[in-house]
C-alpha cells in the first residue's frame, strides 16, 4: 500500500455519438464534428428542446451472442461494451479472472431511468419491491466475470470524475489490483428531456442541432443532452510495469468540493468550484502555470460558463490567458453522469495526439469569458504534459481531475 | 497481502420514522430544528433525506458538537432505492399531463446524490460530496467509499449517511398496507486514522476526537477472488450501535473479493439514543 504511488490509465472504451472507440471519438473531436441531431427516438413536438446527442445502437462486444446482448437494457449494453473494450485495450480481458478487478461506476440516476422505462413498458418494477434487483455495478461483475468489489458513485454531472478519484484511492490502498472506472448515461428519454426542458436548462435552437451547443458563445441558451459512456482501466504504475505495460496517462490529481448552497439553484459564488480545482492541482503537485490544457465543464448555459470562468480566474490568476481551454460538450452534448469520463478520455487524447480539441460554434465569445485562451472551432497542435478536466454537478458537487503524461 | 483501513467513528446518530404519520413528523421536525437551511429542504426533500438529516442532527448533538464548523468535511450518502414513491407520482403525472407534467424538481430530489447534496447544504459541508450505492446492500457501498476516502485523508472528516425503507413502501398502497414500512437512517462521523505525533487543533478534527471515538469503521481485506456478498440492512447497524456494549464487539459484512467491512466498538457504551422519532 503506497499512498503516493502513481496510478495509470492503461485501457479505455467508450460509446458515444461521436464514436464507439477512443480513437474514433478523439478523431471526430479533433475534426470538430458534432454528434447532436433532431430526436426521432420518441415524439418531441411538445418538448421545448427537441434535439440531443443520442445513440441509435450500442455495439456488441466480440464473444457476446446477439440474443444475449439484446436481452440487456441499453444502459447495461453501454457499460458492458465500454468495460470489455477497456479491458481488451489494457490487455487484461483474457487474464481478468486471475486478478482482483474492481468496478467503480459513475451513474447518477440509475433507478430513475430504470423505473421510468419499466413503467412505460408496463413492467411494474417500481411497485414490486420484492423483485428489486441489485444495481448495475453489482450485476456487471457477473456479466463481465470479474471479481469486484464494485460500487456506484453519484454526483450528477461530476459522477465520472468521482469514479476515477475513488478508483485511484482503491488501488493505492490495495483493495483491488486493477479497477474499471468511468461513467454511463442513458437519459434521452421523454421524462428526462421534459424535466431538464422545464427547468429551462436546455437549448431551444431546435432548427440547427449541430450549432446548438455553444459554450462560452454570446448566443448560448442552454445545454444539449447527450448519452453514452466511457470506462477506463486503472492500475498502479508498479502493477502495469510488472505486466510490461506503459500507462496511457497518469491520473495525477483529484479534487472535490460542494457548494453547500441549494439542491436546485446554482450558487453564484465561484469559491467552492475554485476549491475543487485547487485541490486537484495540489493533489497532483502541479502549479497552475504548468497546465497545458483545460477541458472545461462549460455546458453552454448562460450562467454556468461565466461561473466556471470566475472559478478558473481564482485558481490560475495571471496564468489563465496562457492556458488553452475548450469545452468538448459543444460536440458531445452534455452526457451528464458520463460527461466527466468522456472528457477525461478526450484529455487523454490530447496528451497522446499532441492536439487540443476545439470548442465548436464559438462564433462570438461572451465578453465575460473573453480573456480565456479559447481553442476555437479547430483543433490546435500542442504538446500536453498536464491536462485538467473540470466537472461541476447539478446540485453543487464540484470536481476537477488532473491527468499527466507518463514519462 | 492483507489490508486494514481503519477510521475512528467520532460521532454517530440514527433515526427511524414510520410511514404512517411521516408527513406530520416532517412538519414538526422542521419547526423543531429551527434551521433555515433545513427548512429550505423540508418540503421537497425525499423521506430518506429527511431521516438522514435527523440522524445527523442527533450525531452532532450527542457528540456535543453543536456550533462546530464542518466546512472542510466531506459527505458520502448511501440511500437505497431512493425516491420510489416520488418517482411513481412523477411518472403518473407525466402520463397524465405529458411534457407540462414533468417537474424539474424530481431530478435533484431523487437522484442518488440528493441525500449527500442536501446534507451538505443543511450542515454547510464543503468537502467532497457524493452518493454511493443505490440498491440492496447500498450501505456497504457507503462504508467502503467513505472509509477509503477518509483513510486517504481527502478531508479532515467524512460524514457517512446510510438509509433505507424497510420494508419498502409501495406506491398507491393504503396506509394499512404500508403500515410496517419504516424509514431508517444512521450517520457516522469518520476521521482519518490517527497518525503518531501532535495533531493540529483545527476546530473540526482533533486528536482527542479520534482517541475518544466510541466505534471504528474498518475495511479489511484478505486475498481471495471470491465474489461472495452478504446483504445488509441499516436497521442492523442501528441495532449494533444501540445494543453493543463490550469493547471489541463487531458488526461485520462481506463485500466481495475478500473485502469486508467491520464496525467495531472501541470502548464501553456511554449513552443511549431514542430509536423512534
Amino acid at each position: 500500500m503506497d499512498a503516493q504511488e502513481p496510478v495509470w490509465i492503461t485501457g479505455a472504451g467508450c460509446v458515444s455519438t461521436m464514436g464507439c472507440s477512443p480513437d474514433k471519438l478523439i478523431d471526430n473531436a479533433l475534426e470538430g464534428r458534432s454528434g447532436v441531431r433532431f430526436i426521432e427516438r420518441f415524439a418531441v413536438p411538445n418538448h421545448p428542446c427537441q434535439i440531443a446527442s443520442y445513440l441509435d445502437q450500442v455495439p456488441r462486444p466480440e464473444g457476446w451472442s446477439e440474443s444475449a446482448f439484446a436481452a440487456h437494457q441499453p444502459w447495461e449494453q453501454i457499460l458492458i461494451w465500454c468495460c470489455v473494450a477497456a479491458m481488451r485495450d489494457a490487455g487484461l480481458w483474457d487474464d481478468r479472472q486471475s486478478r482482483r478487478v474492481g468496478l467503480v461506476l459513475g451513474v447518477g440516476g440509475e433507478w430513475i431511468v430504470r423505473w421510468t422505462q419499466d413503467h412505460f413498458e408496463q413492467v411494474p418494477s417500481i411497485r414490486s419491491a420484492q423483485d428489486d434487483e441489485m444495481g448495475l455495478a453489482r450485476r456487471a461483475l457477473g456479466w463481465l466475470d470479474i471479481s469486484g468489489p464494485s460500487t456506484t458513485v453519484a454526483a450528477a454531472c461530476a459522477s465520472g470524475n468521482y469514479s476515477l478519484g475513488v478508483a485511484r484511492q482503491w488501488l493505492r490502498q490495495g483493495l483491488v489490483d486493477v479497477c474499471l472506472a468511468g461513467g454511463c448515461e442513458y437519459s434521452v428519454t421523454p421524462m428526462g428531456l421534459a424535466g431538464f426542458g422545464n427547468l429551462g436548462a436546455l437549448s431551444r435552437r431546435n432548427d440547427e442541432p449541430c450549432r446548438a451547443s455553444r459554450p462560452f458563445d454570446r448566443g448560448r441558451d442552454g445545454f444539449i443532452m447527450g448519452e453514452g459512456g466511457a470506462m477506463m482501466v486503472l492500475e498502479t504504475a508498479s502493477h502495469a510495469r510488472r505486466r510490461g505495460i506503459q500507462g496511457r496517462c497518469e491520473v495525477a490529481g483529484f479534487g472535490g468540493s460542494s457548494d453547500a448552497f441549494h439542491s436546485v439553484m446554482p450558487s453564484d459564488d465561484p469559491e467552492p468550484s475554485a476549491r475543487a480545482i485547487d485541490r486537484a492541482l495540489r493533489d497532483a503537485r502541479v502549479a497552475p502555470a504548468d497546465v497545458d490544457y483545460i477541458n472545461a465543464h462549460a455546458t453552454s448555459t448562460p450562467l454556468g460558463d461565466i461561473h466556471e470562468t470566475k472559478a478558473l480566474e481564482r485558481v490560475f490568476g495571471e496564468h489563465l490567458p496562457h492556458v488553452p481551454l475548450s469545452s468538448t460538450k459543444s460536440m458531445t452534448g452534455h452526457m451528464l453522469s458520463a460527461a466527466s469520463a468522456i472528457e477525461a478520455l478526450l484529455c487523454l487524447g490530447a496528451i497522446e495526439r499532441g492536439a487540443l480539441p476545439p470548442t465548436i460554434n464559438l462564433d462570438e465569445v461572451d465578453p465575460e469569458c473573453a480573456h480565456l485562451d479559447h481553442v476555437r472551432k479547430e483543433a490546435r497542435p500542442r504538446r500536453v504534459n498536464i491536462a485538467v478536466s473540470n466537472s461541476f454537478g447539478f446540485g453543487g458537487s464540484n470536481t476537477s481531475l488532473v491527468l499527466r503524461r507518463v514519462a | 497481502m492483507t489490508l486494514d483501513l481503519c477510521c475512528p467513528v467520532a460521532a454517530w446518530g440514527h433515526a427511524t420514522v414510520p410511514f404512517a404519520g411521516f408527513d406530520d413528523w416532517r412538519k414538526a421536525n422542521c419547526q423543531k430544528r429551527q434551521s433555515a437551511a433545513f427548512a429550505q429542504t423540508c418540503k421537497l426533500g425525499d423521506e430518506q433525506t429527511m431521516v438522514a438529516a435527523e440522524a445527523m442532527f442527533r450525531a452532532i448533538d450527542s457528540a456535543g458538537w453543536s456550533g462546530r464548523s464542518f466546512e472542510e468535511w466531506g459527505i458520502v450518502a448511501a440511500p437505497q432505492f431512493l425516491g420510489r414513491l416520488r418517482m411513481w407520482s412523477a411518472i403518473e403525472r407525466y402520463r397524465a399531463l405529458e411534457v407540462r407534467g414533468a417537474s424539474p424538481r424530481h431530478i435533484p430530489t431523487v437522484s442518488q446524490h440528493a441525500v449527500a447534496g442536501t446534507l451538505s447544504v443543511i450542515f454547510q459541508c464543503r468537502g467532497p460530496c457524493f452518493g454511493a450505492g443505490g440498491s440492496q446492500g447500498s450501505l456497504l457501498d457507503g462504508f467502503v467509499n467513505a472509509s477509503s476516502l477518509a483513510a486517504g485523508g481527502m478531508a479532515p472528516g467524512f460524514w457517512l449517511a446510510i438509509s433505507q425503507w424497510s420494508p419498502e413502501p409501495l406506491p398507491q398502497a393504503s396506509d394499512a398496507e404500508n403500515a410496517e414500512a419504516r424509514c431508517h437512517a444512521a450517520v457516522l462521523a469518520l476521521l482519518p486514522p490517527v497518525p503518531a505525533g501532535p495533531q493540529p487543533d483545527d476546530g473540526s478534527r482533533t486528536k482527542k476526537d479520534a482517541e475518544d471515538a466510541e466505534f471504528e469503521l474498518a475495511v479489511r481485506f484478505r486475498p481471495t477472488l471470491h465474489r461472495h456478498e452478504v446483504d445488509a440492512n441499516v436497521s442492523d447497524v442501528q441495532d449494533f450501535l444501540d445494543a453493543s456494549t463490550a469493547p471489541g464487539s463487531v458488526w461485520k459484512r462481506s463485500l466481495a473479493a475478500g473485502v469486508w467491512v467491520e464496525l467495531r466498538r472501541r470502548r464501553a457504551r456511554f449513552a443511549a439514543l431514542p430509536r423512534v422519532a
